[in-house]
């Protein structure tokens, strides 16, 4: 295989993860008229979860893709 | 300021710094210094997925949707980890089968059928056609306000001069991508330079969006608090920032999710980059973060803009979807909408650009090639000048045919749902890719089954139904069906009406592609072509680069026929180049009349479908090879061979490892097996020796006794004593091969008790008493005079002191003979060191001389010391003790014999 197991298993649960926090019920938890600094509470979830998300992406992700040994 | 030729004069200006940055970008590849080569870029090119729609679509969407349109970004953050996976594996398949286009990957997967290809270039086009012409709209329009700069005109009604300039537009961009696009013909299909532009117009239009972004929520309001304050003050504006406002709900957001997440890979644009124009693998690394964060960063106004245009323009009629140029012109930034104008250009241009030029390579290779192929026997020498000719009319034709559907629909409100229809259309292009890289199973047949269903099933729901929104069919199709048939209503499938529009379609679509996929694949029969191909696509990294391909031709051809057939495509001298190369690496003799070897064949066909795709290859190729193609049975008793073999192979492989491991062990137990033979050899001369010496005295004393019988008592008495004597040398000799027979072969009894070392070593030293008077040699025994208790057999014990003294007195020096006696501990045993001061044992034989038979012999008379079983005998009964027994020695300076028994464990008396 060109990838090391114990990666590609967190970059699955990542998506996993990522598709559930993405979508109801979870959604509809933040889905109130209230404003954090302001700004309506889905917007910062959803803004916050999504930089989250690629963050966590990139530290799985940093290490080069092909196995060479 | 005089906009109404300024602004053309500046959009011409910008399209000129684009020729040169892909001018650049493509000498720099020649020149082998590749600015494509790169992480960022590479993300940056993805990029080309945020087009005009996403421009200025997203606030027009914002305002009536809230956050509606975040799934459209959604989904490729979402999928972006998995690339490490699924197009990893797309990426290897199509470098290894050079795949030119998503239409060539499918139709290589199922056996290379032309078919198949012609009918995903097909839908592709019938699917993405209105998507180009929403780009040509989008610039036709914001230049059209841009030069009246006047919000007044944002009202996105037409106008003839809106025509013209999207006529123009679209003259521009089929001048770009034919001369960027179809340079060349090359199996490789890159185009840096485009990659290289489109990268550099990622940069201009998210840099413009944010720019605008900051603008509008700074200079026009007070930041995110001022601009959310008054939207949440406003009750016509309060319900946007609710997740009611989404049309279709959570359904629909998931749904535009999925359909994203399939169309930020299967659109041809975005194939294109991702894999047909990806230089190395590892790119994806960083693409897989980097780009779900341009499209964060893209997504970040677009709510705080929709607002900002709804409170400014409220009630004025301004066209949503162009508040994005509206609200600079409003706030007297006239250079600012001047930019955000050439921003939409950028998004407009890269995906017009790309998406043509894909199209214009998959029409060229997958639709027109098979047949104008077929259909003519004869060619000239020279094809590819047809061909690259054929690619540039192909571009014309297609921005042609966007720029009529505009014309067509421009007025009509549905072009706004238009990108969304485009990606359901590839998104039926997933379950045969998916399926064909993961499942061996997945047919042609199949496949084909699965794309009509699933595209009948997209035509009906959502093309047809958009364009009876639009007007152009009658609207009782929607209402109540066609032909009045209530079940086929588009946007109620079988009365279905729990989903909204867009769900329901995906919905349907996917399940009928992947249900009809699935049953056709599950009792279809594939074909010899189909099962090696899915062979090589399934287990790409398992089966290395050549897979089963020099099993697909068996015919004649020559390689002067195989060359010129080549040559047609790819031009005399470069055919030439490519043989010479691989006869080289391959080590073949080139010759025009020599049969070409099938695997040469194959490398020929891989790099005719670099150049006109994989159907066509294959029908070229079989216009010369001379000779069928293998039947089903050949080419899979060939492949089980194959299988099997591998298989046979690689068990015999380890068996052969086993095997050699066995041997090796068998050649050391032979080597002792030999040793022990010599030595027993040996032993049985030593033991007739030993015997016939005795036994040669005793008969000789007997005879002359016999003989003479007035002998004097004195000398009768004296022949008497060494018939005795040598008698007893006998009876000990016989004794001690009984003693090891017995040990060895398990039959010796023991008798264990507590025993007193230094008792023991008095007994051995008194039995040995009157060998030390004999030869003079001094004993010092410095064992103590009290209790050692352990547990040992008594006379065994015994024995192997008076063995190793012996020994002892017969090695030590001859002339002053010192032998002695210590107590050796060691924390969980105890034992005696004997040591004499002979000449000493060879480091290398301290161990030998525990073996059965070996002799020490005296150097000089070369006669044996010891019948050589005395030690070894020694060894046996410490063993059985569990103990050990060793010798240490320096040459010259004498020799110990040292053993230790545990005082703490039972002695095993066992079997050994």
């Amino acid at each position: 295989m060109s990838i090391h197991k114990k990666r590609r298993d967190r970059l699955v649960a990542l998506t996993i993860f990522g598709i559930i926090a993405f979508n109801y019920p979870l959604l509809a938890i933040f889905d109130r008229y209230e404003t954090v600094f302001g700004v309506p509470l889905v917007f910062c979830y959803l803004f916050g979860f999504w930089l989250l998300f690629v963050i966590l992406t990139a530290l799985i992700a940093k290490k080069p893709l092909l196995d060479h040994s | 300021m005089p906009w109404q030729w300024l602004a053309p004069i500046i959009s011409i200006a910008y399209l000129a710094v684009l020729f040169i940055v892909a001018y650049y970008g493509d000498r720099r590849a020649l020149q082998g210094r590749s600015l494509v080569n790169n992480p960022t870029i590479y993300t940056l090119s993805i990029a080309v997925y945020c087009t005009a729609w996403t421009y200025y679509g997203s606030v027009g969407r914002a305002t009536v949707g809230g956050v509606g349109f975040l799934p459209i970004s959604l989904g490729p953050t979402l999928i972006a980890p998995l690339w490490f996976f699924f197009l990893a594996k797309i990426i290897t398949i199509a470098k290894i089968n050079h795949t030119t286009s998503i239409a060539d990957f499918i139709s290589a997967r199922y056996g290379r059928s032309p078919a198949l290809g012609g009918m995903v270039t097909l839908f592709v086009v019938l699917g993405i056609m209105p998507y180009v012409a929403l780009q040509l709209k989008a610039v036709a329009v914001s230049l059209g306000v841009l030069i009246s700069m006047d919000t007044h005109s944002a009202t996105g009604t037409m106008t003839s001069l809106w025509n013209q300039t999207a006529f123009y537009v679209a003259v521009c961009m089929a001048l770009f991508a034919i001369l960027f696009g179809t340079r060349h013909l090359d199996a490789s299909e890159r185009h840096e330079g485009i990659v290289l532009a489109v990268a550099f117009e990622s940069i201009v239009k998210l840099g413009v969006f944010l720019v605008l972004g900051v603008f509008v929520t700074y200079g026009l309001f007070d930041g995110f608090g001022d601009l959310f304050g008054k939207a949440m003050a406003d009750p016509n504006l309060r319900w946007l920032m609710d997740f009611d406002a989404v049309p279709g709900g959570y359904a629909s957001w998931f749904s535009i999710t999925f359909l994203s997440m399939m169309a930020i890979v299967f659109l041809p644009r975005q194939f294109q980059m991702l894999v047909v124009e990806n230089l190395s693998q590892e790119h994806i690394t960083r693409a897989s973060w980097l780009f779900p964060l341009y499209l964060l960063a893209f997504n970040l106004f677009v709510i705080p803009i929709a607002i900002a245009g709804k409170i400014i323009f409220s009630g004025q009629g301004v066209d949503p979807d162009l508040f994005v140029l509206s609200l600079p012109i409003y706030g007297r930034q006239e250079w600012l909408a001047l930019l955000v104008y050439i921003g939409g250009l950028s998004a407009a241009t890269s995906m017009v650009i790309v998406e043509t030029v894909a199209l214009s390579t998959m029409v060229s290779n997958d639709l027109i090639l098979p047949l104008l192929l077929r259909s003519r026997t004869t060619f000239r020498d020279d094809l590819s000048g047809i061909i690259l000719g054929l690619r540039r009319g192909i571009i014309v034709g297609l921005l042609m045919l966007g720029y009529l559907y505009y014309r067509l629909i421009a007025e009509s409100n549905t072009l706004a749902n238009i990108g969304l229809v485009s990606f359901a259309a590839v998104a039926q292009f997933a379950p045969s890719i998916f399926l064909g890289i993961y499942w061996t199973g997945a047919s042609r047949r199949g496949a084909i089954g699965g794309l009509i269903a699933g595209f009948l099933v997209w035509f009906h729901t959502l093309l047809l139904a958009s364009f009876a929104q639009s007007g152009w069919i009658a609207a009782s199709f929607l209402t109540d069906g066609p032909w009045g048939l209530a079940w086929l209503k588009p946007h109620a499938l079988f009365g279905s009406t729990l989903f909204d529009p867009i769900s329901h379609a995906v919905f349907w679509s996917m399940s009928a592609n992947v249900g009809v996929f699935v049953l056709i694949s599950l009792f279809d029969r594939q074909t010899a072509v189909e099962q090696i191909q899915a062979l090589n696509f399934v287990n790409v990294y398992e089966k290395g680069a050549e897979g089963g391909n020099e099993y697909l031709w068996s015919g004649f051809v020559s390689m002067g026929d195989l060359k010129k057939l080549l040559a047609r495509f790819i031009g005399p001298a470069q055919a030439d180049l490519e043989f010479s190369h691989y006869a080289q690496h391959n080590h073949l003799e080139l010759g025009d009349g020599v049969p070409s070897p099938a695997h040469l064949v194959a490398f020929v066909e891989k790099l005719l479908t670099g150049t006109i795709g994989s159907a066509s290859a294959r029908v070229m190729i079989s216009s010369v090879v001379k000779g069928e193609e293998l039947d089903f049975q050949g080419v899979m008793r060939i492949l089980n061979e194959t299988s099997q073999v591998i298989a046979y192979s690689q068990r015999l492989e380890s068996k052969s490892q086993q095997l050699e491991a066995a041997t090796q062990k068998l050649q050391e137990a032979n080597a002792q097996l030999q040793e022990l033979d010599r030595m027993k050899d040996e032993f049985i001369s030593t033991v007739s020796h030993e015997l016939r010496t005795p036994l040669t005295s005793i008969r000789a004393f007997s005879e002359i006794l016999h003989d003479n019988e007035n002998l004097e008592i004195s000398e009768r008495q004296k022949f008497t004593s060494i018939i005795i004597k040598e008698t007893n040398r006998l009876t000990r000799l016989v004794n001690q091969i009984l003693d090891l027979a017995k040990i060895e072969s398990g039959k010796m009894e023991w008798y264990v008790c507590e025993v007193d070392l230094a008792q023991i070593v008095q007994e051995a030293v008194d039995a040995t008493r009157m060998l030390f008077e004999n030869k003079s040699v001094q004993l010092i025994n410095q064992v103590p005079d009290r209790c050692i208790m352990l547990q040992a057999d008594r006379d065994k014990l015994i024995q192997v002191a008076i063995n190793l003294l012996s020994n002892a007195i017969k090695f030590c020096n001859p002339q002053d003979g010192v032998v002695k006696i210590e107590l050796r501990k060691s924390p969980d045993a105890i034992g005696l060191a004997i040591i004499d001061n002979g000449v000493g044992i060879a480091q290398e034989d301290l161990e030998r001389v525990f073996e059965r038979f070996h002799q020490v012999y005296n150097s000089p008379v070369n006669l044996p010391l010891g019948t050589g079983l005395g030690l070894t005998i020694c060894r046996r009964i410490i063993e059985r003790h569990n103990g050990k027994i060793w010798a240490e020695s320096l040459l010259g300076q004498g020799t110990s014999f040292i053993f230790l028994l545990p005082h703490s464990t039972t002695p095993n008396m066992g079997s050994l």
